[in-house]
């Protein structure tokens, strides 16, 4: 069956050429201001995963771990 | 204006990497002690013991001798269990324990590398032809346990398992008292 749209024809521009996507937004003052403030967004995320790694570490250890008994 | 905000954004990430650095010092530190602090508490510790044993004489004398496999209950009334693993059984297949006693249990092969695992406790440990593998435990409440092969020991290898049978210490002297070595095998 012969194709009915060739679309090597189309020209195709990454998302991360387009200004609008990856360009400063605003002036210098505006982006020191929010940096200013801290990585809290990144703060949040690892210590969240932090404490969830956290709680079942100690869920594995109290849960399966200490019932198991000990050995020596 | 553009060099004093610089100054306050970088001290902000300074201070943010330095406060979640101790933060997961913190976190390093708690597993430290939780583990240390059990180990301690329970005496606890990896099976490690490096005894030595000739293999290839296994059957014929010593203490891994057919007769000498088993439960033997020591007088100060702990309780030494001797196993043989082997292609592809353990001897003996059904091991009884009492309950609220000491128990070590002594296991080797005369072959090749076997596995020690008793289900639903922390006993594991490998058992290596050449050497005495040695775990101490106490059991707290009767039940049955598998105690497969966890280690490949070649093709009979998904056959090859045990059960361990945890009964009352009562229960224990009365039915397995007179023996010499008790098993469970019928």
């Amino acid at each position: 069956m012969t194709p009915t749209y060739d679309d090597r024809k189309e020209t195709y521009v990454s998302a991360a050429f387009h200004p609008e996507n990856v360009a400063l937004q605003g002036d210098e003052d505006e982006v020191q201001k929010i940096v200013a403030s801290g990585p809290r967004g990144a703060l949040a995320l690892a210590g969240l995963t932090v404490a969830l790694l956290l709680a079942l570490w100690f869920a594995f250890f109290i849960l399966v771990y200490l019932p198991r008994g000990a050995i020596g | 204006m553009a060099e004093t905000v610089n100054a306050s954004s970088s001290d902000a990430v300074d201070f943010s990497e330095r406060r979640w650095a101790l933060v997961v010092a913190g976190v390093v530190a708690l597993v430290f002690a939780v583990i240390i602090f059990a180990s301690v508490h329970w005496a606890a510790q990896p099976p490690s013991n490096v005894e030595t044993i000739d293999a290839s004489s296994l059957h014929l004398s010593g203490e891994f001798m057919e007769a000498n496999l088993g439960t033997a209950v020591q007088p100060d009334g702990s309780a030494v269990v001797r196993v043989i693993a082997q292609q592809y059984s353990f001897v003996p297949s059904c091991i009884v324990v009492p309950t609220d006693t000491p128990v070590v249990f002594r296991m080797t092969s005369p072959d090749v590398i076997h596995g020690l695992l008793i289900a639903g406790t922390n006993i594991n440990s490998m058992v290596v032809p050449g050497f005495v593998a040695e775990v101490r435990t106490r059991f707290d409440k009767p039940g049955e346990h598998l105690m497969p092969c966890h280690e490949y020991c070649s093709v009979g290898h998904e056959g090859m398992w045990a059960r361990v049978k945890v009964v009352d210490r009562r229960e224990f002297a009365r039915d397995y008292g007179g023996q010499q070595r008790a098993s469970c095998v019928r």
